[in-house]
């Protein structure tokens, strides 16, 4: 199971330069790969309220395993509390889980023992759910999304 | 169809772009995305969305037509897979 570091760490550099343009255009601060922890993470600031949000991604085994995704608290800098993830809301229904964790075959957070012990890690893109979520730009610009429209973001998932 | 009725955009996704890409002035944003979605293949369950590129804060209402928010032909749009809402 086990992929050699420097391919997770190839594929991650590449699909980190894909999101510059993003970046830019969406005032997102990129971490530096902290190489040895194979993890970076991503800030971002919702313009509906202000908001910023922490995304912490360990990419360990990526791509035969999805990355695991987690949100690191601003102002206590704790990971995974319910006051570190957005909530959503309205028509676009449930992306951010009450676990809390994404809720999508993306997110390793999700499988077991998440929410979804129905999914398999093996062949994660092969997921029937999994849409064109299977690069980090794709993945990055969907929590954008969802942080920035007002119809669908519904603040922090705890006040 | 008369041109001037007509607008030639790009638009960028995770999948490519696709340049100058035809809509009438009065098409509606969702038909847009439903021509985005099936030029580049994406999910048909998909929950999606555009923006402006130089707007890229406000994302564009599905119900209303391009040129209700003064697209102009050369324009940017942005689409973005918002992925599966896998529970309601």
């Amino acid at each position: 199971m086990a992929v050699d570091a420097r391919i997770s760490l190839a594929i991650v550099r590449k699909e980190l330069e894909d999101c510059l343009a993003d970046a830019s255009r969406n005032k997102w601060e990129i971490s530096k790969i902290d190489e040895e922890q194979q993890k970076f993470s991503v800030t971002m600031r919702s313009p509906v309220d202000d908001e910023v949000y922490i995304v912490q991604v360990k990419f360990d085994n990526y791509k035969q395993l999805p990355l695991y995704i987690e949100f690191i608290d601003p102002d206590t800098g704790k990971a995974g509390t319910k006051h570190a993830y957005p909530k959503s809301k309205g028509h676009a229904g449930g992306f951010f889980h009450g676990h809390p964790c994404i809720c999508h075959p993306c997110s390793r957070k999700a499988y077991n023992p998440g929410p979804h012990k129905d999914w398999n890690l093996t062949g994660w893109q092969q997921n029937s759910k999994v849409g064109s979520l299977t690069n980090i730009r794709a993945i990055l610009l969907a929590i954008y999304g969802r942080i920035s429209n007002e119809e669908i973001y519904g603040g922090r998932m705890c006040a | 169809m008369n041109e001037k009725n007509n607008l030639t955009i790009t638009i960028e996704t995770t999948k490519g772009k696709w340049e100058n890409a035809t809509f009438t002035k009065t098409e509606k944003v969702q038909g847009v995305i439903n021509a985005v979605v099936e030029h580049f293949g994406f999910a048909a369950n998909g929950k999606y969305e555009l923006r402006q590129a130089s707007n890229p804060d406000v994302p564009l209402k599905p119900e209303r037509p391009l040129v209700s928010y003064k697209i102009k032909d050369g324009d940017v749009l942005v689409f973005t897979d918002l992925g599966v809402a896998v529970w309601q």
